[in-house]
């Protein structure tokens, strides 16, 4: 099979480069793989599994090109950055896209602010999606009357992110699950375990205090930074823990100002970005992890599964992805109680730090029988030929994206005529008989409606 | 019978389909039926359009006009063969090549566009609709070929004659090779024009239709004055009946290479015309007709062969002269007829 990548590749300041890495690697065994990008560079070592096409641009796309393979997968997050071509190419060159974020307003908002007209089309989806209420919520969220968040999660504009895709993969269970009831009529949808490819050896790590508490990755106020530093600050026992920043703080000075207020300075240490080797040098040394996401936008996360790598124990927000994670491989916070949760926690494992080191062994355990790269570009491969279809009974995934832009462009002038009382019901059982016939989207026979 | 025979017309374009529709109406109704064209306008720019004329033309009730019932339909073309009947005959002319064999050709717009892959499935799934025919026939073997090939659907190649068949008439040559066709890629007037680069002998070509686009006559005018060719070439554009007939009456021998022609008059009519003809081994429908060295030339698609066969013909006008008898004695042979094609379809 022939496959068309798209997503961020290495070096790449995101996980989604990690984990395309660590995926090519082993897809390109299974399959002919073009990763395509608009990077300047890439790691050199991908070439070794898959062929590496550059583009200057997403309106520059070779597509005779592109159209020699069987079928494009896309990587759709909420960094407009990474993802925000990717998702115009998504629309145009119909798909299997691959969800890494859930709620994606930040991807939209992004757009929105980058495009000519952006607000006006961001204005139009939200209305096409959810109706007047999401016209009301884009009015809201332009005239920044409610946070990104808030609106995120009532109006998650998953749907706009698969405009004219084939179908979707999750890397979460639920949210495909929950998707089922109303998407899959549409699109073919998928789950798959987000893979992480386990080191062979776990390093000893020391278990005396201070014990080296960490946080990493793109820091923002979901991760409740300043929350878990508050928490160690009413704390007593607090000089029995050392807390370790890596990567970017989305907004450092509530941070620094808490540290100052409580007289943190030595206890809390704020290490920027680092090289990989360093932050891995970091977690192999670390005696508990911090991974909360509240609120969180329906990812499953990289982070968790770099964490288990190390089999470190970690605390998490019991929500979404985090909360369906096996017992006993995490220690759960519950949104809206994280101070008293986390210095629970904490105090639980100073009284029996063991304890919660076998809880690192435990998701170390099913990382490495759940999270293979292995396993997931084998189911890969197999949804991406469930989407691609075409065997001499059952029309190809095409079909379905060619059936919607047919409904699409008849519905407008039809439902005015119904408004008129031109049009009436077995017009608009012919419309869908005819479009079934043609897109082999009804029975065996092509002409009923499916 | 109330018979109506269904193609697509794009406005402003001539060519042999619109011909043959028009030849098999007459045919019909000479024979006693009424007897109708029903030509949709085609747009295929930008690819979605062609999706619009799918839908439209599957949505088309042609059972009965006016309260009185259609008898029979017969499909031509892409997309009006989608409009349903009960009685309904395919007559295949061609599909929408680029879906199919011109799909990652020089001549494909369709695999440049983004959503072409897709239109491209839509297109394949919708010619599914093909097998609903009942009875199903092609303009020619090259067409039937296709259609097995892709869609897995058999049908029988029907040959029809050319128009004002009964007209062509053999004079003696005026010294000139003819080249009539509409001018566009794929009819590959530019291949005859490399090859003139190539010939021993000052061998003249007489172009006659009209060119599909501005830029397709630009481009060969532009050639000509590149190449120093404008003494060997003349361009007549859309010519008369009259006129056409006679360029076929004189000329040595006809040239049509074309790139895997679902037909051919030219092919036929240069046989009517007694003329030998010139092709190549990929033009397709010709080489139905052409038997190399009997009836004309069969040649690799290349400036150096083409102009080895325009040489023979020019330096052995007396050899040409009988092959082109050949060829038409080859003509009647075939039987080729209205009152057939009409007897065939209507069954």
């Amino acid at each position: 099979m022939k496959l068309n990548w798209f997503s961020p590749l290495p070096p790449a300041p995101t996980g989604i480069a990690t984990y395309a890495s660590q995926v090519l690697t082993v897809l390109g065994t299974l399959a002919d793989v073009t990763a395509w990008t608009d990077q300047p560079t890439w790691a050199a070592s991908l070439e070794q599994s898959v062929q590496v096409q550059r583009y200057q641009d997403w309106r520059q796309i070779p597509w005779r090109q592109a159209h020699q393979a069987d079928l494009n997968i896309y990587h759709i997050g909420n960094d407009v950055t990474f993802h925000g071509g990717i998702w115009q190419l998504s629309r145009r060159c119909p798909g299997l896209v691959v969800l890494h974020d859930l709620e994606l307003q930040e991807l939209f908002c992004g757009i929105a602010d980058a495009t000519p007209d952006g607000w006006t089309d961001y204005v139009a989806g939200m209305t096409r999606c959810y109706g007047l209420a999401g016209a009301q919520a884009a009015r809201q969220l332009y005239f920044k009357e409610q946070p990104t968040a808030t609106i995120a999660h009532h109006y998650p504009l998953t749907e706009w992110a698969l405009e004219n895709a084939i179908g979707a993969l999750f890397h979460n269970r639920q949210a495909c699950q929950t998707a089922t009831q109303t998407l899959a009529q549409r699109w073919h949808l998928g789950y798959a375990p987000l893979p992480y490819a386990a080191a062979p050896t776990v390093a000893q790590r020391s278990q005396t205090s201070p014990y080296q508490l960490i946080l990493f990755g793109y820091l923002g106020a979901n991760r409740q930074v300043e929350t878990i530093v508050r928490a160690l600050a009413q704390m007593p026992e607090r000089d029995q823990f050392q807390l370790h920043l890596y990567g970017q703080l989305a907004d450092p000075r509530p941070i620094e100002a808490a540290i100052t207020q409580f007289n943190l300075g030595a206890l809390v240490h704020i290490h920027g970005f680092v090289s990989d080797p360093a932050l891995h040098q970091a977690l192999a040394t670390a005696n508990l992890a911090f991974n909360l996401r509240s609120p969180t936008v329906g990812e499953a996360s990289g982070s968790q599964l770099q964490i288990w790598q190390h089999a470190l124990p970690s605390l998490v927000s019991q929500v979404g992805w985090y909360a369906q994670l096996p017992a006993g491989t995490v220690a759960w916070v519950r949104p809206g109680s994280e101070i008293a949760d986390i210095q629970t926690h904490l105090r639980q494992f100073l009284a029996d730090p063991p304890r919660y080191a076998a809880m690192g062994y435990r998701g170390r355990a099913v990382l490495e029988a759940h999270h293979s790269p292995q396993d997931y570009a084998e189911a890969l491969v197999e949804f991406a030929r469930t989407c691609r279809g075409a065997t001499d009974r059952r029309a190809s995934g095409f079909s379905t994206v060619t059936a919607q832009q047919m409904t699409d462009r008849a519905a407008m002038p039809l439902a005015d005529w119904a408004r008129s009382g031109s049009a009436n019901s077995r017009d608009l059982t012919a419309l869908a008989q005819a479009i079934a016939a043609l897109t082999g989207n009804g029975n065996e026979d092509g002409d009923k409606v499916s | 019978m109330r018979i109506l025979v269904l193609t697509t017309q794009v406005p402003f374009i001539q060519g042999g389909a619109e011909r043959l529709a028009a030849g098999l109406v007459q045919a019909l109704i000479q024979t006693g039926h009424e007897a109708e064209i029903v030509a949709v306008p085609f747009k295929w720019y930008p690819p979605e359009r062609i999706l619009d004329h799918m839908l439209a033309c599957h949505l088309l009730d042609l059972t009965e006009v006016c309260g009185q019932p259609v008898d029979r339909v017969i499909g031509l073309k892409f997309p009006t063969y989608l409009i349903p009947h009960p009685r309904k005959t395919l007559w295949l002319v061609h599909q929408y090549r680029t879906a199919y064999d011109l799909w990652d050709s020089d001549y494909s717009d369709l695999i440049g566009q983004p959503n072409g892959l897709q239109v491209r499935e839509a297109i394949r799934q919708a010619d599914r609709q093909l097998a609903t025919y009942p009875r199903r026939f092609t303009i020619s073997a090259n067409v039937a070929r296709r259609l097995q090939q892709f869609n897995g659907i058999t049908a029988a190649p029907l040959y029809s004659p050319p128009p004002l068949a009964e007209r062509f008439y053999c004079d003696p040559e005026a010294g000139y090779l003819f080249f009539p066709s509409r001018i566009s890629l794929t009819k590959r007037q530019q291949l005859v024009l490399e090859a003139l680069q190539h010939t021993r002998n000052p061998v003249r070509v007489v172009f006659a239709g009209a060119a599909d686009s501005q830029s397709d006559g630009d481009r060969l005018t532009a050639l000509v004055a590149q190449w120093g060719l404008a003494d060997r070439v003349q361009f007549l554009g859309p010519i008369s009946d009259d006129r056409k007939l006679d360029c076929y009456a004189r000329a040595i021998a006809v040239l049509y290479p074309p790139l895997d022609e679902d037909y051919g008059y030219v092919t036929l009519e240069a046989m009517l015309a007694a003329k030998p003809v010139i092709t190549c081994r990929d033009s397709g429908g010709p080489l139905e007709f052409v038997r190399s060295g009997q009836t004309g030339w069969v040649v690799d698609p290349t400036p150096e062969a083409l102009a080895a066969a325009m040489d023979e013909a020019w330096e052995n006008r007396a050899a040409a002269k009988l092959m082109g008898e050949d060829a038409r004695s080859a003509y009647a042979d075939l039987n080729i007829s209205w009152d057939n094609v009409v007897k065939t379809l209507l069954g």
